[in-house]
């Protein structure tokens, strides 16, 4: 089906192979987050390469992103954030924002989605936020499910209440990137298929399917606003949460 | 008519009382912006009064919610 | 800020000097580039509905998980649910103290007193 707006998201299996009967075939997903990884890799070794004190172009660009992440952290979860966490929030950054760009091009794949992949991605930011934070403060950590200054006989109802707040993070995390990926590329397929439709209505429908084509144009701009501007709330939400395992208590 | 259908047919007439709620819901948000926009200063010290608001309205819808869920996960059929 | 500050020990030199006026800058600069978070109105209201909807699946989903584990139907959906809904709004009023403090209200706004204009 050329018109079918959800055929983009099906998955072809390259080589198919199981553990214990686990699927674990190398597939389309596959191929575009190790292209998603690899270009990261590879666009951050290339640019960094001449070491420049007077840098080029492409050295500005890496520069910039790396100073908008390392910021970015140092603004949520201040120094000792920085030195634990910047690694992690950058290649997830780098990550995102990679297989978000590469799903941008036509007839390739979004890694991003696939609520799998996200959900995988928000699950190694809350098992991080986990295993720091009780590695940190030790049973510290559960304060930050007993707000301070709640009268005694509330405070069952409120750790509940903070329990499941807390637990519903790496659900709003991962379909939030999830949602905006999956709907705006639904949306783009939709109204680039009213161009042919149009089209073969006549001369007339030739001339209608302008409109659509430029909505298209227009939605393709804002697909790219939404690629990055997701990566990027992916990347400020996870120093969010990281902060909490860092400080338990201060809301 | 079994007891099953039924119980799906429960589930969903209970889903309409959501519509009331949707309704309060945006007659609530609506009101706030029609007086946070005659008077913006203001309009911060009345948000206590928003959430509760919304958390009040909301929670009638959660109750009919709450009845589609028991109807098709918790009562036996 | 911190950085901006002569590292301790060592008189402050001319190189000190220009370190800190660069910090500065790049302070500034930084400020007037810093994306404004959540710049639509659109995605901060997926932001809420996303924060609403997912602390309420989530109640909903440990209620009926106790339930199914421990045979106390319905309580636990009902109790779940409910906490999935306060956490829920928890959740909102979060968001929104987060949004509000990013954008604070334009001191200047004219503030109309009731019933002038009727």
């Amino acid at each position: 089906m050329a018109n079918d707006p959800m055929h983009q998201f099906q998955i072809e299996r390259f080589a198919p192979f199981a553990i214990n009967g686990i699927d674990a075939s190398f597939s389309t997903a596959s191929l575009f987050m190790v292209a998603g990884a690899g270009l990261a890799t590879l666009f951050m070794t290339r640019a960094m390469a001449p070491k420049a004190m007077a840098p080029g172009r492409l050295q500005v660009a890496a520069e910039t992103v790396y100073g908008f992440i390392h910021t970015m952290v140092k603004d949520t979860t201040g120094e000792e954030g920085v030195k634990k966490f910047f690694p992690l929030v950058f290649s997830l950054f780098m990550f995102i924002l990679m297989a978000n760009m590469l799903g941008m091009f036509p007839y390739w794949f979004t890694t991003t989605s696939q609520i799998v992949i996200t959900a995988t991605l928000a699950l190694i930011v809350f098992s991080t936020v986990l295993i720091v934070g009780f590695a940190k403060n030790g049973l510290g950590f559960l304060k930050l499910f007993v707000p301070s200054g709640v009268p005694a006989p509330i405070v069952p109802f409120v750790t509940l209440i903070e329990i499941i707040s807390f637990f519903s993070r790496p659900l709003s995390h991962a379909v939030r990137l999830w949602a905006n990926i999956f709907a705006g590329h639904v949306l783009l397929k939709v109204f680039a298929s009213f161009v042919p439709m149009m089209a073969a209505a006549g001369f007339v429908g030739v001339l209608g399917s302008v409109l659509p084509l430029a909505m298209t144009v227009a939605l393709y701009a804002l697909e790219f606003l939404v690629a990055f501007l997701q990566a990027y709330v992916f990347a400020l939400l996870t120093c969010i949460y990281l902060n909490d395992a860092l400080h338990p208590g201060h809301h | 008519m079994d007891a099953t259908a039924a119980a799906y047919i429960g589930a969903g007439l209970a889903c309409l009382g959501m519509l009331g709620a949707a309704i309060g819901v945006g007659s609530i948000f609506g009101s706030f912006l029609e007086g946070a926009m005659r008077n913006p200063s203001a309009a911060q010290g009345q948000f206590g009064n928003l959430i509760f608001g919304f958390a009040v309205t909301e929670a009638l819808g959660i109750f009919s919610l709450l009845i589609a869920l028991l109807l098709l996960f918790v009562v036996p059929k | 800020m911190a950085d901006t500050d002569p590292p301790p020990g060592g008189a402050p030199n001319d190189t000190d000097a220009l370190r800190a006026r660069v910090e500065q800058a790049r302070a500034a600069h930084a400020r007037k580039l810093a994306p404004r978070q959540d710049t639509s109105a659109a995605s901060l209201a997926m932001r809420f509905g996303g924060e609403f909807g997912a602390a309420v699946l989530v109640g909903a989903g440990a209620g009926y998980g106790v339930d199914y584990w421990l045979h106390t139907n319905p309580w636990g959906l009902v109790i779940g649910l409910t906490a999935g809904f306060a956490a829920g709004v928890v959740n909102v009023v979060r968001v929104a103290r987060s949004y509000a403090s990013a954008n604070p209200v334009d001191p200047k706004a004219p503030s109309v007193p009731d019933d002038a204009d009727d």
